[in-house]
């Protein structure tokens, strides 16, 4: 997804995530996995979805490199993101990592056939989500490594 | 007495005779075997009049024989047929053939009281010079009604029995269906809604850890670590939870397993905590069996792992092996670790019961009912032999046969 001969930027990470404790901790799992990206957040799929058509306030926003995206939200869930995306061909081939708390949701979710990169499921232990976060961006991205804080 | 095989009752006896004062022998025997029959007897004639009636007929409708003889024959039965009674007569006349009267009704007596009584009558027609006479043969059936009646009503309770205890079961059946969608909505809750909060105090005691290490004073420290501490616990409790409740909700066929195969990938799994401990695994030859082979293998596992934690000065030796009665096979798992006092054996398998304090040996205590709630699956049971000092064994039991029906996944 990255081109090596470009100059190296940061990844654009859009969070869509209701959780405002979720969302600290992801920032700060980030900070630790010392990997610098701009990590964006809206607190819902319909907030996401207007992110990524640049509607309203999200006129100048970037395209995100990688969506993660949550399941349970209120006013459109994952679920809807997860359909609403498939049908856009503009934005249907966006990678989305889906956040799920269980192992059962991510059941559920393979009930509905739902498209979708990855599944990522949320770690309580904050070391492990800093291994997660640390994976998802090894994974996706061609890494900034930040030198290390000492 | 001339007697004719002659059908019908074409009769040589002249009820003539019978009515007549002549008293010849045949007539005679002929009124004697009447009079002496268990069975009410009426001769009447084309009018419908009685002319003859024996004993039992008397006792039958209570009336004295010359209250009897001369009336016609429709005082007996009770006023409501009377007119009827007179119509089918006619016909009977006009058409005359042995017969059951009545086939397929109820017929009704009526006693000179104006009781009644159910009735089985028989009509024989006897053609005679001075015409048509009939010979009517009157059977109490009260008793048999009776016999009937009872039998109906208690066919009747039968049958109204077994359609409660269909609703019973259907009732039963639903209310199952109905906990067992519960059971999957608390695993959902205990897996999502109880780990979303935990995520947040982890997180965040966690960072106040690792950033304000020191910046607050010692006791301080102590509080933080304290909450990352019983968080973990938290967390290895509801993960537990969860591993209990999933034992029915995700459980899966059975199929014929390998135990050996399924040792042999539990001891690999365990070969760490084995090095560890300096521990030894073995087994001897284990069978074939039906079930769910990832469940059999949490069981194994369950079993091993005690053993291997339960250890005293010795290093742990752990030995499995099975027996088989042809039926059922019983499969050991023996250890050489602390033991476990006769007293406890009776609760080890419940849910949370736990016989150490977390700094003796840390855990939940949910190994040991996890692998009773799967022997329970697979239509076993378990239980142990073992004292204190003296090691452990515990066992459990398996259907010997390769196609078993799960009790999880019953037919409709």
């Amino acid at each position: 997804m990255n081109d090596d001969s470009a100059e190296p930027r940061s990844a654009e990470i859009l969070l869509v995530e209701d959780s405002a404790s979720d969302v600290l901790i992801t920032r700060a799992a980030f900070e630790r996995a010392r990997v610098i990206v701009n990590l964006h957040h809206v607190e819902n799929g319909a907030e996401c979805m207007a992110f990524l058509r640049k509607e309203r306030q999200y006129s100048q926003v970037p395209t995100p490199d990688l969506i993660l995206l949550d399941l349970n939200m209120p006013v459109m869930d994952g679920r809807e993101v997860l359909a609403a995306l498939v049908k856009d061909d503009k934005l249907n081939h966006l990678p989305v990592v889906v956040l799920t708390t269980s192992e059962d949701e991510r059941d559920v979710l393979s009930m509905y056939k739902l498209r979708c990169s990855s599944y990522i499921t949320k770690p309580v232990d904050l070391r492990q989500f800093i291994r997660v976060v640390q994976s998802i961006t090894d994974h996706w991205f061609k890494i900034v490594v930040r030198p290390p804080a000492d | 007495m001339r007697t004719s095989a002659s059908v019908p009752q074409k009769t040589q006896i002249d009820p003539v005779d019978i009515m007549s004062e002549k008293r010849e022998q045949p007539a005679e025997w002929f009124r004697a075997a009447v009079e002496a029959a268990p069975t009410a007897m009426l001769i009447v004639d084309s009018q419908g009049r009685i002319v003859l009636s024996n004993n039992e007929a008397e006792r039958q409708f209570a009336y004295q024989r010359d209250e009897l003889l001369g009336q016609s024959v429709d005082r007996l039965v009770p006023d409501r047929f009377r007119h009827q009674h007179a119509l089918q007569r006619a016909d009977f006349h006009a058409c005359p053939a042995a017969r059951r009267m009545g086939m397929g009704r109820d017929l009704l007596g009526r006693r000179r009281d104006g009781s009644e009584f159910p009735a089985e009558v028989g009509l024989t027609p006897l053609e005679t010079d001075n015409g048509l006479f009939v010979v009517i043969a009157i059977v109490d059936i009260t008793a048999r009604k009776e016999l009937e009646d009872a039998q109906q009503k208690l066919s009747d309770e039968l049958e109204q029995r077994v359609a409660e205890r269909t609703s019973e079961l259907a009732r039963a059946n639903e209310a199952l269906e109905r906990s067992n969608v519960e059971l999957q909505q608390f695993a959902y809750i205990a897996s999502h809604d109880l780990q979303t909060p935990l995520r947040g105090i982890s997180g965040f005691a966690q960072l106040l850890q690792e950033d304000y290490q020191g910046r607050f004073d010692e006791r301080a420290d102590t509080y933080i670590e304290r909450i990352v501490v019983e968080v973990k616990r938290l967390k290895t409790l509801i993960e537990d939870l969860l591993t209990y409740s999933r034992v029915e909700s995700r459980a899966r066929p059975f199929e014929p397993t390998d135990l050996g195969r399924v040792f042999d990938e539990v001891v690999a799994t365990l070969e760490p905590s084995i090095a560890d401990s300096r521990g030894e695994v073995t087994r001897g030859d284990l069978p074939i069996v039906a079930g769910d082979a990832s469940q059999l293998a949490h069981l194994l596992q369950n079993l091993i792992e005690n053993a291997l934690k339960y250890h005293g000065d010795e290093p742990p030796r752990v030995h499995v092996s099975a027996k088989t009665n042809g039926s059922e096979w019983t499969v050991a798992v023996r250890d050489n670790g602390i033991g476990i006092d006769a007293k406890h054996h009776g609760r080890i398998f419940e849910i949370f019961r736990r016989l150490h304090t977390q700094e003796q040996y840390p855990g939940t205590g949910i190994g040991l009912a996890v692998c009773r709630r799967i022997v329970t699956r697979h239509d076993g049971n378990i239980w142990l032999k073992s004292s204190v000092g003296q090691g452990s064994e515990f066992f459990f039991t398996l259907a010997d046969k390769l196609t078993l029906a799960d009790k999880g996944n019953v037919e409709p």
